[in-house]
């Protein structure tokens, strides 16, 4: 088994991480899970080992200045862009198809693709090999 | 959705009686974030650009600050109803009908000109046309409209448009709760989608998981593998069940209490046995079968079932040591029913409780990790709905049953605590 980039997963249900992970960690991935914006931001150092961000919308936490409505991630990223120098490729995978910010997210906030629960998890595998640029398999 | 047409249907069909009795136009004034629209009732509908983009001074700086939108929204910020005039000298009455920070609405009618006022009329209008001259080229047909408009404003005294405020002041409130109604729907919708599709993603892994390793895996480990997609499947068909809450009306009938907490059990008992949880209960007692009271036993039976199971989904499970128990027990109190649900495992902290957080929207628990954090965090906000539409309340305690310094792995004794009335009053439910 090859070894393979780090992903820093933003996602706070350890459900959806545990069940989707398996074909992505068979195939090397080193699979960093982060919770909340607390965590997120408590480890930024981990972001900055990381090749690629997959990250949800709906998030917990979050401070009300910096994050004033419930799309947490977005508010986040752009955090995380503007203030801490994170410049990784992001894939949004959400239950929420973010129409109204989508052209903002792909132009300015780097965010590469959409996915939106439910998916297979070889169908996210294959979305994370083809944005990192590896070979399917 | 059916039921969001009907409102809008019946939204534009207030507003039309409205402008058909009194003849002058009325509409509201809709804002969510920076958009401000204009809603009209069909009687009075003129469509055109904002009345601040098409008048001009003669060297085409802005002329108008002061528009209907911007009156609305300086009486949304005031809270309070009041005339609002524009430089043109039209009248228009405004009343603040929701002042949330996300959504405002102000009711907005009149367009009237006032009788006895001539000579301001007069200076007025020569403003307006004046204003209108500079308009973009491009907006000349609008411009004319707009013209003509002020050529047709109804005149009216001040005595003769009291009557008139008396009556929004009637309507506002309802135009209120259905604009509320409308957005609750909408909202719920949504969120109940978004928790079934949280819900469903780890369905659909685990049972390409399962596919893939089929011929590589054990019998345990299949037998395993199939044990989570049947939870995970429960707790999506919760999900389901919740749906009756937002698409079913409250019906109030006597019903009984132990046959609610009974079906729940039927519902999670198989769940629970897995994890070797037993469920004690006096559903089936005769003092249980006797507790009667008037409920909207879909909306109850919903909720009782997600509290029910909560306590079995967050109960550690049994080992050769120690057998976890669910306790789900009913009372007869003096005026009311009581129900608990009593598990020992993953806790809630005193804060989460004094704040009311567990029963916020989308709340996850700080001490909920690992299997324990599942869903989106809508069943326990979904639970206190239904128990305060039939005038209970519901309660909380928790506390650390042993000295495990991480308390995430401390065992709590976590009980939910339902008071219902056994009679609803004349008036209905809130």
């Amino acid at each position: 088994m090859s070894s393979k980039p780090t992903i820093a997963w933003i996602e706070d249900d350890s459900a959806i991480i545990e069940s989707v992970m398996e074909p992505m960690r068979e195939a090397g991935y080193k699979i960093v899970q982060l919770r909340s914006v607390s965590e997120v931001l408590a480890r930024i150092e981990d972001l900055r080992d990381a090749s690629l961000i997959l990250l949800d919308i709906f998030l917990p936490d979050g401070d009300e200045e910096d994050y004033p409505d419930r799309y947490v991630g977005i508010h986040l990223l752009k955090d995380l862009r503007e203030n801490h120098a994170i410049e990784l490729p992001v894939i949004v995978f959400s239950v929420l198809d973010p129409l109204d910010w989508r052209d903002e997210l792909q132009s300015n906030q780097g965010v590469v693709k959409f996915l939106r629960k439910p998916v297979l998890p070889t169908d996210l595998k294959d979305a994370v090999d083809e944005v990192l640029g590896l070979s399917r398999g | 959705m059916t039921s969001s047409i009907r409102r809008d249907e019946i939204r534009i069909a207030f507003l039309d009686s409205f402008a058909m009795l009194s003849k002058v136009p009325i509409g509201l004034f809709v804002e969510e974030g920076t958009i401000i629209d204009r809603i009209r009732s069909s009687e009075s509908a003129i469509e055109s650009p904002r009345y601040c983009t098409l008048v001009r001074e003669a060297d085409g700086g802005a002329a108008c600050e002061n528009d209907e939108a911007c009156r609305a929204r300086r009486i949304m910020d005031s809270a309070r109803e009041g005339l609002a005039t524009c430089h043109a000298g039209v009248h228009n009455y405004m009343i603040p009908v929701r002042g949330d920070q996300a959504k405002r609405v102000a009711l907005v009618f009149g367009e009237v000109l006032f009788a006895g006022q001539d000579q301001d009329v007069n200076h007025a209008r020569a403003r307006h046309r004046e204003f209108l001259e500079h308009a973009p080229p491009d907006q000349s047909e609008h411009r004319d409209l707009l013209v003509h408009a002020y050529e047709d404003l109804r005149r009216v005294g001040r005595a003769e448009f009291q009557p008139l405020i008396e009556v929004a002041k009637v309507v506002a409130p309802s135009l209120s709760t259905l604009l509320d109604e409308d957005d609750t729907v909408k909202q719920s919708i949504e969120e109940v989608s978004h928790e079934l599709q949280t819900r469903l993603q780890p369905i659909l892994a685990m049972t390409q998981n399962l596919q893939r390793n089929l011929l590589t895996s054990s019998t345990t480990m299949v037998r395993e593998s199939l044990r989570q997609i049947q939870s995970a499947t429960q707790a999506t068909a919760t999900v389901v069940y919740s749906l009756g809450e937002y698409l079913s009306e409250y019906k109030f009938r006597m019903f009984g209490v132990g046959k609610l907490i009974q079906n729940a059990i039927d519902l999670y008992s198989a769940e629970a046995a897995r994890r070797g949880i037993q469920i004690e209960t006096n559903a089936g007692t005769r003092s249980a079968k006797q507790i009667r009271a008037y409920i909207s036993r879909t909306h109850l039976q919903y909720a009782v079932n997600n509290l029910l199971h909560n306590a079995v989904k967050y109960s550690f499970s049994s080992t050769a040591e120690t057998k976890r128990v669910v306790k789900v027990y009913c009372h007869r109190r003096t005026d009311c029913f009581e129900m608990y649900f009593e598990n020992y495992g993953v806790g809630i902290t005193q804060e989460e409780i004094n704040n009311g957080l567990v029963f916020q929207e989308r709340y996850k628990g700080d001490l909920t990790a690992g299997e324990y954090r599942t869903g989106a965090g809508k069943g326990l906000a979904f639970v206190k709905r239904v128990v305060e539409k039939h005038n209970g309340q519901i309660t909380v305690s928790s506390r650390g049953m042993s000295d495990a310094r991480d308390p995430i792995r401390q065992p709590h004794l976590t009980r939910f605590t339902v008071r219902i009335p056994l009679h609803q009053d004349e008036r209905r439910p809130q």
